[in-house]
Formats: C-alpha cells, sequence, structure tokens
C-alpha cells in the first residue's frame, strides 16, 4: 500500500530542478518500473514524488553530430522502435527488458536512476560509450556513463540533481547484447554482455552486466582482441575469428567480472556463462563486420 | 446410467453433451464484472493487515500494541493472548497450529498480530508501530537443519488430530517428522539381489507455489455465536467445520459464502485466512476483510519440496523387478495437508508397473520455514519425475526404446495398483503410446533436442461425498445446487450440462451460482480432480430424481416440452417448484485404504532443445493425454490440460520457492518465475481419450492434475535424452549446465 503525502508534478525542467532543489526528499519517478515495487513492499516511504512524466525536454529524442540524444523518459519502446540502427546494442537490450507493458513505461533515465548492475540498458551504454547528462538549478555536467554508477544501487548524481539525457556515439559498426535468465522474459538477468565494434576508432569495446557491483568492461579483453585483429590485418581483410580466439575473449571477459553467489547465480555459473554470452556475441558482431562493415 | 445421445439429439435438446458449450462465466469475467471476494464490500467493514514474524524461530517476550492501537482509525489489534478463551489450534490433518502465534513463532512471516482499521492505509501504519520482543531459538530451516541429530524441534507439544486427518491413527511424533507412510509389498532383498540391472540416486526436488491470480481473501462477521464470511475457499464445508470446532460454536451456525475464485491450484484448500479473520472480527466486534499481498499468498500456501532416494532394480530382458524409494518431504513449520500430499506421493512412488517388490518410506518433515500444503497433482508432481528418469536410465543401460520399456511393464487395466485398494481403471499403455505419437516419437534426432515420456498415476477424488439438488420453478428454469467451488475449471457450465442432458433441456435453461453454505448442498472438496466425477455424478442423480418425479406425474415418459404443463397440472396454478435430490457417499468403509476414488491418468511427452554452452532448456513441444473417460466438455478437458501443462513447465524448468536462512528470497513475480508466454512451447498437444471408464457421471472421470506431473517429468526425461540427466527441479540453466559439465569431466577420466 502506498502512503506519500504528496506527489509534485512539474511541467518544465526549470520547475522540476526547482522542485528537485526545494524537496530534497522527494524521489524522482517516471515509467515506475522500480518504484512502485519499493514503495508497494513498503521498502521507502519518500515524503513527496517527483513526477517527470510531464516534462516535455526529458521525452527528447534526437541526433545531432553522429549522436543521438535520448531523453531520460524515453520508454524502452521507444527505443526499439527507433534507435534500431543507431544504437542497436541498447536497443536489443530494451528488448529484452520486462514485458511489453514494462517497456512502455520504463525509461532508460529510470535504469541509471535505480543503478542496479542488473540493468539491461546499462551494459549497452557502457560499451557504446555514452555520457548522461545531469541537471540541478546550479547547472549541467556530463559524466560518462561507464562512471556514473559507483556501486549496487549508487550513482554520482547529488540530492538537488536530475537525470536529463543520455548521448549515445551513433554506431559505427555491428552492435550486440546477450544475457542469461532463468526464464525467456520478465526475468532479471543472471549475467549479460554488451559489445560495441567501431568500424572508424578500429575498436571493439565491452561492458558486462550483473556480475560486478556497477557494469564494468573488460579492458584486457579488449587489447587481447585489438592484438589479435593488428596481427592478421583483421580490420581491412576481416575474417571470421577462431575458436581459440573467441575462447580468449571470453575467457578475459569471465575474468574481468566481480560476481557473487546470490538467488539468481551462483560465481562460477556466472564467469562461465559470461564467457559463453562474450563468445557468441563477438562472432556475431565480427561476422557482421566481415561481411558487410569492412 | 443415461446412453450417449445421438447427434440428432444434441440438436433437438441443444444440451451439448460432450461438446464445448462456452463458458457461461466467461463474458462476465472479461468485462470485469464478476466480484471476487477482494472486491466484495459489507456495512460497517474494517481493513485487516498482519503483522509477521520476522525471524524463523523464537519465543515471543512481549507485544506492545499500544502505539498502534491509539493511532488514527485503528479500532483494535489482535494479539495471541487474545485467544485464550478458546482452544485456538487449527488443522485438518494435525492439529498443530495457532490462529496467530502465541507463545512461540516457527517461521518467519508467521502472522503475529493482526490490525483492523477503518482504512487499509491506516491498518498498515498500525502494523508497523507495534513492537516485539522475541528471543530466537536455533532454528530448523531445511531438511538437513530438521533431521540431522540435534536437530531443534518444531514443535515439542504431543501432536494431536485434525478432524480431517483421514490417515488412522496418529503415531507418535518421530523428532520432527510429524507423519510417516510406508508401502511395502514383495521380497525387496530378494528381488534386488536377482536383478541384473540396478540404478540409484537421489533427487532434489524443489518448491513451487501455486499462483493463483486472486490471492487469499477472506470477510468475517461474528454476531454472537453466529459467523458469517466471504471467503475464497475451495473446500467452504471442511472450513466451516473447522472454524465451528476451533470457535466452539454450532456447526450449522458457520455460514461460508463463495463468490468465484480466480484460481485456487490447491492454495485455497482447506483453512487458510478464515481463522484470523474471525478472531479480528470477534475482538473488533465489526466485520473485517483481510486480503493477502502476493509474498503474504506465498508465506500462507506452497508446494512441498522433498529430496528422493531412489533404487529400481530389472533384468536384462528389461522386466522392471523391485523399488525402494526413501522420501523426505519438507512441510515447513505446520502439517497443513503434507500428510496428505505425503501419503498420495507414497502411492505414486513406485509408478504403475507390475513390481515384484516395492518399499517406500515417506517421511513429512517439520522445519521453520512457511507451511506447505496442496499443489494440483501433489505426490505425484514429486515422484513422477524421478522414477521415470530411472526407468528410462535402464532403458539406456539395456538398449530399450523408453517407449518399449513403458508397453512391456506398465500395468493394465484391473492390475493392482498397490495391494488393496482399486485397481488400475485406465489404459496406460494406449495413453503413452498416444502421447509418443503426438509427439512424433520416431522423427529422427537432432544433436541437443531430447524426446521424454512420462507416465504415472495419482490417487483421485479424494473423500467420495458430494450432495445436490436440481430445483425446478415455475418459469421452467432450472438451478443446479451443488458445493462445488468455481474455481476457473468450468464447473458453473459443466454442471448445467450434465443436469440439461439428464432432463433433455437446453443448457442454457439450467444454471448454477456459487456456494453459501447455508443453502448450497454439502460437497466435501474441490480438489484432487473431484468436481465432475464425485459432485458431477450426484448433479446427475438429482437431475434424474427429478425427472421421475416428472415422469410420476406424466404416468410414463415426461417429454421436455410438456414439463411446465406437468407441473401445473401437479400444483393447479403457475406456481410451485420441484426439487430433485441426491448424494455421492462411499461404497465399502469408505476410508482412503479402499480408495481411491479413481486412478487419475498422468501421462505425457515433451520435445527440449537443450543449450550445451549455457544449460538453457527450451521446451519445443509438449503433449499430454487427457484419459477422461467420457468429455463432458472437450475444450473444458483440453484447457485444463494445458494450463497444467504449463504449470509442469514451470515446475520443470523456472518455479522455485527459495529461503535463506528460513527467509524468503522468492518474495515478487519477479524472483519466482512463473512461465510466460514467452516460454510457453510451439505446440502443446492434448490427446483425449474417452474409454466410458470412469466412475462420475456418463462414465467421465477427472483430470487436469495429471498433467502438471507428466509434463514436468516428461521434460526432465526428455532433457535426460538430450544427454544430460539432471537429479534436480527445477532445471535451471545452472543445474543443466553443471550436470554437463560433471559429464565432461567423467568422459575425460575415461
Amino acid at each position: 500500500m502506498i502512503t506519500v503525502e504528496a506527489t509534485l508534478t512539474p511541467t518544465t525542467l526549470a520547475e522540476a530542478l526547482e522542485m528537485r532543489a526545494a524537496h530534497p526528499g522527494s524521489v524522482p519517478i517516471a515509467g515506475g518500473t522500480d518504484l512502485m515495487v519499493e514503495l508497494n513492499f513498503d521498502r521507502r516511504r519518500p515524503e513527496r514524488l517527483l513526477d517527470l512524466t510531464r516534462v516535455p525536454e526529458l521525452a527528447e529524442l534526437g541526433r545531432d553530430d553522429g549522436a543521438v540524444h535520448l531523453g531520460a523518459g524515453v520508454t524502452y519502446t521507444g527505443i526499439v522502435e527507433r534507435l534500431g540502427a543507431a544504437a542497436p546494442a541498447l536497443a536489443i537490450a530494451s528488448r529484452t527488458v520486462g514485458s511489453p507493458q514494462i517497456r512502455n513505461r520504463g525509461t532508460v533515465g529510470g535504469n541509471l536512476g535505480t543503478a542496479s548492475p542488473a540493468g539491461d540498458a546499462l551494459p549497452p551504454l557502457v560499451a557504446s560509450g555514452a555520457s548522461v547528462e545531469v541537471a540541478s538549478a546550479r547547472g549541467r555536467r556530463t559524466v560518462a556513463a561507464a562512471d556514473f554508477c559507483v556501486g549496487p544501487k549508487r550513482n554520482v548524481l547529488d540530492a538537488d540533481e536530475l537525470i536529463v539525457a543520455v548521448d549515445v556515439p551513433a554506431a559505427r559498426g555491428p552492435q550486440q547484447f546477450a544475457k542469461v535468465g532463468v526464464r525467456n522474459a520478465m526475468v532479471i538477468a543472471v549475467c549479460s554482455f554488451a559489445l560495441a565494434v567501431d568500424a572508424r576508432s578500429r575498436r571493439v569495446t565491452t561492458a558486462i552486466g550483473s556480475a560486478a557491483p556497477t557494469v564494468v568492461s573488460a579492458p584486457e579483453a579488449e587489447a587481447f582482441l585489438a592484438g589479435a585483429l593488428d596481427e592478421r590485418d583483421g580490420w581491412d581483410r576481416p575474417a571470421r575469428l577462431g575458436e581459440a580466439e573467441l575462447a580468449r575473449f571470453g575467457d578475459l571477459v569471465a575474468a574481468a567480472a566481480r560476481p557473487i553467489d546470490d538467488v539468481r547465480g551462483t560465481v562460477a555459473y556466472r564467469r562461465h556463462a559470461l564467457a559463453v554470452l562474450a563468445r557468441r556475441a563477438l562472432d556475431w558482431a565480427w561476422t557482421d563486420y566481415a561481411r558487410s562493415w569492412a | 446410467m443415461t446412453t450417449t445421445p445421438t447427434p440428432q439429439q444434441h440438436l433437438e435438446t441443444g444440451s451439448a453433451l460432450g461438446h464445448s458449450v462456452p463458458r457461461k462465466d466467461s463474458a462476465q469475467k472479461i468485462r470485469g464484472q464478476v466480484k471476487y471476494v477482494g472486491d466484495t464490500e459489507v456495512p460497517g467493514m474494517l481493513h485487516g493487515k498482519v503483522l509477521r514474524s520476522e525471524i524463523p524461530a523464537g519465543r515471543i517476550r512481549s507485544i506492545d500494541a499500544s502505539a498502534a492501537e491509539a493511532m488514527p482509525g485503528v479500532v483494535c489489534v489482535l494479539v495471541g493472548t487474545d485467544l485464550l478463551d478458546i482452544d485456538p489450534y487449527y488443522g485438518h490433518a494435525i492439529r498443530d497450529r495457532p490462529i496467530i502465534a502465541i507463545d512461540r513463532v516457527r517461521f518467519a512471516g508467521e502472522p503475529v498480530a493482526v490490525v483492523a482499521a477503518e482504512t487499509e492505509e491506516q491498518a498498515e501504519a498500525a502494523v508497523r508501530a507495534i513492537r516485539v520482543d522475541y528471543e530466537p531459538t536455533p532454528a530448523a530451516t531445511d531438511l538437513d537443519g530438521a533431521t540431522g541429530p540435534g536437530a531443534p524441534l518444531v514443535h515439542e507439544e504431543p501432536a494431536r488430530g485434525g478432524a480431517f486427518h483421514g490417515l488412522g491413527n496418529l503415531p507418535e511424533r518421530l523428532g520432527n517428522v510429524c507423519y510417516r507412510y510406508e508401502l511395502d509389498w514383495g521380497d525387496l532383498d530378494a528381488a534386488f539381489a536377482a536383478a541384473d540391472v540396478v540404478v540409484e540416486g537421489t533427487f532434489e526436488f524443489g518448491s513451487a507455489y501455486q499462483y493463483s491470480m486472486e490471492t487469499h481473501a477472506c470477510i468475517a462477521q461474528v454476531d454472537g455465536d453466529e459467523i458469517t464470511m466471504w471467503a475464497n475457499c475451495q473446500h467452504p464445508f471442511l472450513v466451516r467445520a473447522e472454524m465451528a470446532s476451533v470457535f466452539g460454536v454450532p456447526l450449522s451456525n458457520v455460514r461460508i459464502i463463495v463468490p468465484f475464485l480466480g484460481g485456487g491450484f490447491g492454495s485455497k484448500s482447506y483453512t487458510r485466512l478464515e481463522p484470523l479473520t474471525i478472531a479480528v472480527a470477534r475482538k473488533a466486534r465489526r466485520p473485517v476483510r483481510v486480503v493477502a499481498r502476493v509474498d503474504e499468498a506465498i508465506l500462507t500456501s506452497r508446494q512441498h519440496s522433498c529430496r528422493i532416494h531412489l533404487r529400481t532394480a530389472a533384468r536384462n530382458d528389461g522386466t522392471l523387478v523391485a523399488r525402494q524409494a526413501v522420501c523426505l518431504f519438507d512441510t515447513g513449520a505446520y502439517a497443513d495437508n503434507g500428510p496428505r500430499v505425503v501419503a498420495t506421493a507414497g502411492d505414486a512412488a513406485p509408478g504403475p508397473y507390475r513390481w515384484e517388490a516395492v518399499s517406500v518410506v515417506a517421511d513429512c518433515v517439520y522445519t521453520n520455514v512457511s507451511p506447505a500444503g496442496s499443489y494440483r497433482a501433489f505426490g505425484a508432481v514429486h515422484q513422477q519425475w524421478a522414477g521415470e528418469l530411472q526407468v528410462d536410465e535402464i532403458a539406456r543401460k539395456l538398449g530399450i526404446d523408453p517407449l518399449e520399456i513403458r508397453r512391456r511393464n506398465l500395468l493394465r487395466h484391473g492390475e493392482d495398483v498397490r495391494p488393496g485398494g482399486k485397481p488400475l481403471d485406465g489404459d496406460l499403455i494406449g495413453d503413452v503410446e498416444k502421447a509418443a505419437a503426438a509427439l512424433g516419437w520416431d522423427r529422427p534426432r537432432t544433436e541437443w533436442v531430447g524426446r521424454g515420456l512420462s507416465v504415472g498415476v495419482l490417487a483421485a477424488g479424494a473423500h467420495p461425498v458430494s450432495c445436490a439438488t436440481v430445483r425446478m420453478e415455475a418459469d421452467g428454469l432450472i438451478t443446479v445446487n451443488c458445493g462445488t467451488t468455481e474455481v476457473g475449471q468450468g464447473a458453473r457450465t459443466v454442471m448445467p450440462q450434465i443436469a440439461a442432458e439428464v432432463l433433455g433441456l437446453p443448457v442454457d435453461r439450467v444454471r448454477m451460482g456459487g456456494t453459501d453454505t447455508r443453502f448450497t448442498p454439502y460437497d466435501r472438496s474441490t480438489g484432487a480432480s473431484r468436481s465432475t466425477t464425485v459432485a458431477g455424478l450426484a448433479v446427475q442423480r438429482a437431475a434424474e430424481d427429478l425427472r421421475r418425479q416428472l415422469e410420476d406425474m406424466a404416468g410414463g415418459e415426461a417429454d421436455p416440452a410438456e414439463y411446465l404443463n406437468l407441473m401445473r397440472g401437479h400444483f393447479g396454478f403457475a406456481g410451485g417448484e420441484l426439487i430433485g435430490r441426491a448424494d455421492v457417499h462411499p461404497e465399502g468403509s469408505g476410508s482412503y485404504a479402499e480408495g481411491p476414488v479413481f486412478w487419475e491418468v498422468a501421462v505425457g511427452a515433451a520435445e527440449v532443445e537443450v543449450d550445451p554452452d549455457t544449460g538453457v532448456v527450451r521446451a519445443l513441444r509438449t503433449a499430454t493425454i487427457a484419459d477422461v473417460g467420457r468429455a463432458i466438455n472437450p475444450a473444458f478437458v483440453e484447457r485444463q490440460d494445458e494450463g497444467g501443462g504449463i504449470q509442469g513447465l514451470g515446475t520443470g524448468l523456472f518455479e522455485e520457492v527459495l529461503f535463506d536462512g528460513g527467509h524468503l528470497s522468492t518474495e515478487t513475480l519477479l524472483e519466482y518465475r512463473v512461465p510466460t508466454t514467452r516460454d510457453i512451447p510451439r505446440e502443446m498437444s492434448c490427446v483425449i481419450v474417452e474409454n466410458a471408464d470412469g466412475p462420475g457421471p456418463f462414465g467421465a472421470k477427472g483430470c487436469g492434475e495429471g498433467a502438471l506431473a507428466a509434463v514436468a517429468a516428461a521434460l526432465a526425461t526428455a532433457v535426460a535424452d538430450a544427454g544430460v540427466p539432471v537429479n534436480q527441479l527445477p532445471l535451471t540453466p545452472e543445474r543443466v549446465w553443471r550436470a554437463i559439465q560433471s559429464r565432461n569431466d567423467k568422459r575425460s577420466e575415461v
């Protein structure tokens, strides 16, 4: 049962930021797919909710300068429908979030606000080098998605700040996202993995979900792959990667994780499954690169 | 017995026995017009909220509810000491459970206090203001903790039998074992010694939650020694008797009104929130409504988890000769329906094969976690997968096809399932052949795709007592009065079909409402696949009684078109009414030992794909057999098998209630995973078998539970067929992956 004294309903970003500053005890709500669970279970009793659904700036979705500007209030359904080409990993991940009803409500801003390492949108943001736009009545700042979360359910937001948008560099190569859960839909990932191939800067970047206190990348795996590709001129004369290379990449990704045992899975299984996901994601993405991007 | 009508008769009368008459309640339900208990309001009604124990075991030193009592809108706070004027323990099998905790708590989540307030919000706020001082004591939070040396005792007081235990004399408790079921025949040692092949293993079965969309709910009103309830009970007449006994009032002073139920699957069997709701209403002197949240519903009833040590012996020619099962069932802090679950599981443990020798010992064990009770196909679902895995293991060792080894060993119609009781009344070999054919057993196979079969039987029908009346009023419309609860199975459509068939009337002239124990004839329970079979037989007989009255008036055959004229002739004006009545009661002593009413068939097949890297199992196709004797409504039979099959998929692959140190860790429907539409196999076929061999109306017998046990077991045998035998359900990706790892390790050792 929800017992909230009052709900603030700003209609502009400026108003929202003023309210945020005036009521530090207020909790922002967009889709409510995380927060309502907390309220229903009485795990939180905020004095006020700050309803962001009427703020038009947060619903913006546009492209400029090779980046996608994604308002914090854009839903997963919106991402699936509109960003399949510009942000493929994010779109794939969005497709796996919850159920259709949850995708119609849930937002990337909410994923960042909750800052769970199991947030499905976070590995694609980190792998694709996205940045998070944060604002307060004092001004604006930009934080790299990789630095935004600082621990389980903890992020860099100050008490008077709101997440305004995410800027995602438009994809310059194939991207992939994969996760393992116990059933096919409506499931919190046991672990997940995102990967972005950047054909212009000739880099492959990675991110691991649900297997460390925050989403982390796998720099050793990235470096190994960069070396292997350089050695055989892989970017200019791409061919499918060999089993041994894929396996080594997977192992290095698994080694970068710092998983725990919990109700969804054990350390051993999480590491193993991550290696499998990383191997498969790289194989799919690189095969795709070889076919159409080189 | 009425003979089957010709198709022409169906057209003439529209009674449509054997036709898929649409559900009478579907339009109402789809439009959201059905009122469930949680939608029902009674004048002056308060809202009740429950404070639950935070620790799995301990003594209650003190409860301070003074702050809560002073809060706005709060009418009263019920605590254990309010119950000392009555004998405040209930439990239909073993009377071991206090209405709310009195001096000690036995599981995290046990009700400790109940607040009644004007609004739900006020009641919730007051619950948070109650302070309980606990003295924690050692807890036995799982089977190991409850059965090892020096295990803390969950109950120390002597056991008392409940009103409906039906288990013979209650034996002395052995530590935390509150009930033991044993089944033996033949010379086990000799049979094992003489066998050529012996397989042996330990099997772990995880607890599922019944997950009905509607949670438990009850409204209680107490006026002197009259108790009225609106409750979503599957067994209102048993609850009525138990509440009369606990609160010390005459049986007929307890009245339970049961509207539609939003599913039950056993979670609403026997007594649930009723006693604490009555107790708080008694203290408040006003009606109180209590509606459980999902996490509270999980803590109110769940399925038993169990551990089975199983040995099976066979000869080189594929003849199965002996089986031994030693089983431990975790019933949680209170026995609930555990003893019956364990006895049914004991009967299911051998599997329906022709054994020379069998030994089963099944223990019902108390632990300091939430109580386990009935869930669709209980007993069978616990045992069938393990037994069938061993049948297949023997088949693999001997190079015999799984279908063939079953053909050779399955019991035939009329053979004893166990010594005493009803012999097999179905055609299992025909059934498993149909399941294999429906799945395409002989189609070519590919790597990591497995196919499995499973066969079992389930003691069904419970105690066969049902009464019914069929009433014809002066407008010629018929009302069936029958205490079966419409729990989603279609009872309020099927019972009218049965009466319409007997009376030769169109089914839209016949209706059936909900139960009000003050007016509705007695029915023991809605469960054990008994409604159509047992209550339906009472309805058939009551309709025949009504027809006989009309025939007496006609002096011979009564033409349905003349019913109203016959009535008018009898009463002399357009008034009066005719009531046909009948009952079903046990023949012989009526004991369970002579039962069951029928053996429900649990036969299925499944095809799965295993991802060898991640261990993820995908169910591709399932087939189930609805061996129903006679399908009164074929579409309902198919829906029963689909529903049971999907729950079998959940039990087989996803669903598990988990505790961490006695605390429920799967308290939301995100962490507790029922199958979603994305998990449903692309093909689920249900083959209806009609051999008219059931004891119910027109040769019918029940269905719907067997499919759960059959599908869960067939998934396990299919995953084993893909190369990965796993001795643990559900088959989560991690467990399957570990089984693949250990298989690979063994291979590399060789």
